[in-house]
């Protein structure tokens, strides 16, 4: 048994089952996906939205916002796009950088500025619908 | 005389006739594979660059007859596998060209939502952070990057209904990768001009 190859020590149900040690995996792909069809309204409402603002100066554009339906959408595209972002950038990091501890950096890092920019982002949104802005 | 090496320097119109004997890996960057990995599928009697280039890696490790054709035997697996063509060689094609451009639209768009929360932000800071963006905004880098993250959007989401395609298991074959592909390309173009047709027409009038 002690010169068994891994493979054997893995129980039938963990084979059936698939999961490695990571006890996951899809996940990424599948959110990657649900971000994916939820940016297909979203990105063209904001294309339409702003080409409705084109021209606008800061009230239209404060009024705009300040709006509940607009204020939604932006809050819920910054959600989607920095999720998203967040998933590809870690793929193309992992496909491109090859030193451990830099390609593990480059994702932490990442992750950290998706997170901090649709924060920043979201913070604006609110700021401006909830009328703190004087 | 050995066949040309057609999937690497064949010059024949039809890509249709090209592409099934080179299938790489979708996202994979041929260049990052080491060429040691890669069988010699042509012997070193050929004076093609290709083969060369591989067998210069790897010392002819197996023996071959006068036809330059490996010996039937242990080896022969390994030497019928398809070539993995390095991207230097490789000839351009529409869908993998695609599948490149979709990555580097995803890295564009991301600094396109980067551009968005700074134009929230100062909207939210006060009308002269506000004044700042739109000023350089309507500068001609500022609007040279929104055109360029607004044809990056409308590609990336045009590829990506395809990609979405794709994963419920719809046309994969080639044919449909292709129609697919230039419906891609045309859609994106069209929804790029028609977005800053009407832009433009919504801030002349």
């Amino acid at each position: 048994m002690r010169d068994a190859p891994p493979s054997q020590l893995r129980s039938p149900l963990g084979r059936a089952i698939g999961l490695g040690s990571a006890k996951g995996g899809v996940e990424h792909w599948v959110v990657q996906r649900v971000t994916a069809v939820a940016l297909v309204p979203l990105a063209l409402w904001f294309v339409a939205a702003m080409i409705q603002l084109t021209g606008a100066d800061f009230d239209a554009m404060q009024n705009w916002v300040g709006r509940p339906l607009p204020a939604i959408g932006l809050v819920l595209l910054l959600i989607a796009t920095f999720y998203h972002a967040a998933i590809g950038l870690q793929v193309v990091i992992e496909d491109y950088v090859h030193g451990e501890l830099a390609r593990f950096g480059l994702v932490i890092f990442s992750r950290l500025a998706c997170i901090a920019f649709a924060v920043a982002g979201i913070v604006g949104v609110l700021t401006l619908a909830l009328g703190a802005a004087d | 005389m050995s066949p040309p090496l057609t999937p690497l320097e064949g010059r024949s119109k039809s890509l249709a006739a090209l592409l099934p004997r080179c299938h790489i890996r979708q996202g994979c960057d041929a260049s990052l594979i080491p060429l040691h990995r890669i069988s010699p599928s042509r012997p070193a009697s050929s004076s093609r660059v290709a083969a060369s280039r591989l067998h210069e890696t790897k010392p002819q490790a197996m023996p071959a007859d006068e036809t330059g054709r490996a010996q039937k035997g242990a080896w022969m697996k390994s030497v019928e596998r398809p070539l993995s063509p390095h991207l230097q060689i490789y000839r351009w094609q529409l869908t993998s060209v695609m599948s490149i451009l979709h990555r580097a639209a995803g890295l564009a768009l991301t600094a396109g939502a980067v551009l968005l929360v700074w134009w929230l932000v100062a909207a939210a800071s006060g009308p002269e952070a506000y004044a700042g963006v739109q000023n350089f905004l309507g500068s001609w880098v500022g609007v040279a990057l929104l055109l360029g993250w607004s044809a990056a959007l409308f590609y990336h989401l045009c590829n990506g209904i395809r990609h979405l395609t794709w994963d419920t298991g719809h046309a994969l074959d080639l044919r449909s990768t292709y129609i697919g592909g230039w419906v891609v390309v045309i859609a994106a173009a069209i929804l790029t001009a028609a977005a800053w047709a009407a832009g433009i027409a919504h801030w002349v009038y």
